[in-house]
């Protein structure tokens, strides 16, 4: 037991190990850049584990223990008339085992169908509130603002969003008057996307920054295993693994 | 010319992967490259002026729906709004409807709980995890309307006073998904009051909440995360001495501000390449 | 017996929770407590499905030789994690949260910011201004991404301003537009489950 904790104590509690590991993560995952290659599988199989072992620790301390094992030990040692729910509600789930069956699949209609309906019977006037909400804050009084800038907005904003749901609007050929309006909402909804596009590229290269910072505040070990895995990439596309890969020839 | 055009229009994409990520490095050797002052946007303002208006002892919930892949936006948001409640000793509960995510939060109470200014602070009394729970949000928010404390099965001295959803004053969900809409959509049936925080992707997808008031501020991206350190340490009211040791705890956002630029910079370069190819490409084709 | 009374007993949920929404009170309390304990229950019970279809799936990739190793050192780190989770506990500062904190952050968030390279290189390659609609598109890129960096202050001062603009008024019009079109078909999608008209979540 001694020999486990000092193990432990030496390399995953160990500050230079953890720096070390991190980095080598990190940079290992980046090399998928190069090509996909080993070392790209060896980090994905590691993240799959650790996060598969992280779920199933945490999910028996928060909410397998807490909500089904002590519920029914309870429910053994001092039946009380409620746990009748308990054992209705765990029929209601092991009747999704049935759904890897060919033949005795219906069985777990019985729960899906209802599960389906509580969100659409719960969803429907909360669906409609929304709509309106929408829908009246679109259409507030124009002047009720104070300024050009606002009073500009207003305009787009109501034109902007009739004329985009034109577009979307099938059933007439999209001629004349419709024709316009919906080319102008053709040209809004593509100024909305590029605002999702612009703002999709900063929140990525954010993302990164946050890899880059570790790797920028621990610049030794990042050179050394940078330049590792860059001979070991070398030595094993020259010599291991010669025949091109598949996406080789879309590489430029 | 040709030959250029050529040349740039086969370019290997592994030299534009070199440059980016040069340029998101670089900047952290050098951080005086770039200036680094900007205003502070409305959204954020107005995150900072809710929390900011709640008195001792009230209470706000963190929805934390995201997970290591997001954490370089959302952890310093998060980061900041935490201590904002703590600096007005303000009761934090904090859900994770996400399992991964749950020891991201543990980790960075741990480490806002070494700093000087808050090693008084106390789980179970100021702060509490309230773990996760596999159940939707329509149905938690169900339960928590009935009764908060027994929807986690937790116990502490932070319950004290609140019975339901109703008794805290300000949520804000943490998120790079659609996630925080499944509380917008409840949100005027209770009438709770909330805001998000959320990544540059998901962030245009909010603005028309924003805009009904279903939404009570908004922190937007890396910038937002960076605007709110700033505004949070500028209304701390500090010496200089003692701003510049806050400081090293508070600069996570605004560190990364100068790489957005320089890697932003290239990405402009490169797009404008792009068509400058295509242009003289259409050019060369019509004068054959 | 196999979809009727499925669809039956939707209708009357759906009837159920829709009234929920008009009269709360204590009966429909007691109805939403015990709906909430139950699909706690259910969705606990779809967890142990979970890890039995895991343990399903590498048995299988380790029998039949596919990929056979990585699979053995998949189910070697999983064990790994039980064992530290059981020797140390799981609070921060144990060699769990250690494995956690150097092991799978840096993972997962390099996996995810592979994609800053993807886009930069879409951007280079396909960004071109084509026709007025891409015009429109780039402009409004470019000056979103401005707006969002220090950058663009630096530059003119109005840009934060311009920025706001294109996000409160073309964008949330697009928003908007897409928002009631999605409200609609979720309202039209309810409507046809409550009535039993829509099936494909049945099977056979």
């Amino acid at each position: 037991m001694d020999l486990i904790n000092t193990i432990i104590d030496n390399t995953i509690l160990n500050q230079t190990f953890q720096v070390w590991i991190s980095v080598l993560f990190t940079l290992m995952m980046l090399s998928f850049l190069f090509r996909d290659n080993p070392l790209y599988k060896l980090g994905e199989n590691t993240f799959l584990g650790i996060s598969l072992g992280y779920g199933w620790v945490r999910a028996w301390e928060i909410a397998i223990v807490p909500f089904l094992i002590r519920p029914i030990k309870d429910a053994y040692l001092d039946f009380q008339p409620y746990d009748i729910t308990l054992i209705f509600w765990l029929l209601m789930g092991s009747t999704m085992f049935f759904r890897f069956s060919k033949t005795k699949a219906w069985v777990a209609n019985y729960y899906f169908a209802f599960v389906f309906a509580y969100v659409a019977g719960y969803e429907i006037p909360v669906q409609v509130q929304n709509l309106f909400v929408q829908g009246a804050n679109m259409m507030k009084p124009l002047f009720e603002y104070p300024t050009f800038f606002e009073i500009s907005k207003w305009f787009v904003i109501i034109f902007g969003t009739f004329a985009g749901l034109m577009y979307f609007f099938f059933s007439k050929p999209h001629r004349g008057l419709l024709g316009k309006t919906a080319r102008i909402g053709i040209l809004i909804l593509m100024i909305n996307f590029g605002a999702s596009f612009g703002a999709t590229v900063m929140g990525r290269i954010a993302l990164f920054i946050g890899r880059a910072q570790v790797l920028a505040d621990n610049v030794v070990p990042s050179i050394i295993i940078t330049i590792s895995i860059t001979v070991y990439l070398i030595i094993y596309f020259k010599y291991i693994k010669k025949e091109p890969g598949l996406d080789d020839e879309l590489m430029h | 010319m040709d030959v250029l055009i050529s040349r740039l229009k086969k370019l290997d994409r592994r030299w534009i992967f070199l440059l980016i990520f040069l340029s998101c490095i670089i900047p952290f050797w050098i951080p005086s490259l770039f200036r680094q002052e900007f205003s502070t946007s409305k959204e954020t303002q107005r995150v900072y002026d809710i929390i900011n208006s709640l008195n001792e002892g009230d209470a706000i919930f963190i929805d934390w729906a995201f997970n290591p892949t997001l954490q370089a936006e959302l952890l310093p948001m998060a980061e900041q709004a935490i201590k904002q409640c703590f600096d007005k000793k303000i009761r934090v509960f904090i859900y994770y409807p996400d399992l991964t995510a749950i020891s991201l939060g543990e980790n960075l109470v741990e480490k806002i709980k070494k700093e000087p200014r808050y090693t008084e602070i106390e789980s179970g009394v100021d702060y509490i995890h309230l773990g996760y729970l596999p159940i939707g949000v329509d149905m938690m928010m169900f339960s928590m309307y009935s009764d908060f404390k027994s929807t986690f099965g937790k116990e502490g001295k932070i319950f004290k006073g609140i019975k339901t959803f109703d008794d805290i004053k300000y949520m804000m969900s943490f998120a790079g998904s659609a996630h925080p809409e499944y509380y917008i959509l409840l949100q005027r049936r209770f009438g709770f009051k909330m805001g998000v925080g959320v990544t540059a992707v998901t962030g245009p997808d909010f603005i028309p909440y924003l805009q009904t008031g279903q939404l009570d501020g908004m922190l937007f991206g890396l910038k937002g995360a960076a605007e709110y350190e700033n505004l949070r340490l500028k209304n701390l009211n500090l010496s200089t001495e003692e701003l510049n040791e806050e400081k090293k705890f508070n600069q996570q956002a605004n560190a990364g501000m100068a790489s957005l630029t320089l890697s932003h910079i290239i990405m402009f370069i490169f797009i404008g390449i792009g068509n400058l190819i295509y242009f003289y490409e259409r050019k060369f084709k019509k004068s054959n | 017996m196999k979809k009727e009374i499925p669809i039956l007993i939707g209708f009357f949920a759906t009837i159920g929770w829709y009234l929920e929404f008009f009269f709360a009170g204590t009966f429909f309390e007691n109805w939403k407590m015990f709906f909430t304990t139950g699909f706690r229950s259910v969705a606990i019970v779809s967890l142990i499905v979970g890890i039995v279809s895991v343990l399903r799936v590498n048995y299988s990739k380790i029998k039949y030789n596919n990929d056979r190793w990585f699979s053995v050192y998949q189910m070697c780190i999983i064990a790994l994690m039980i064992i530290f989770a059981s020797l140390r506990g799981v609070s921060p500062g144990t060699p769990f949260d250690a494995m956690f904190t150097f092991g799978f952050i840096p993972l997962d968030a390099t996996v995810f910011s592979l994609l800053a390279f993807y886009v930069a290189s879409a951007a280079y390659r396909s960004f071109k201004i084509k026709s007025i609609e891409s015009a429109f598109l780039l402009v409004a890129a470019i000056l979103i991404m401005l707006s969002k960096m220090p950058l663009g202050e630096a530059m003119w001062s109005k840009i934060p301003t311009i920025g706001e603009w294109i996000m409160d008024a073309p964008t949330s019009a697009g928003k908007r537009a897409i928002l009631f079109g999605a409200f609609l078909g979720g309202l039209t999608m309810m409507i046809r489950i409550a009535f039993g008209l829509e099936k494909s979540h049945l099977s056979d």
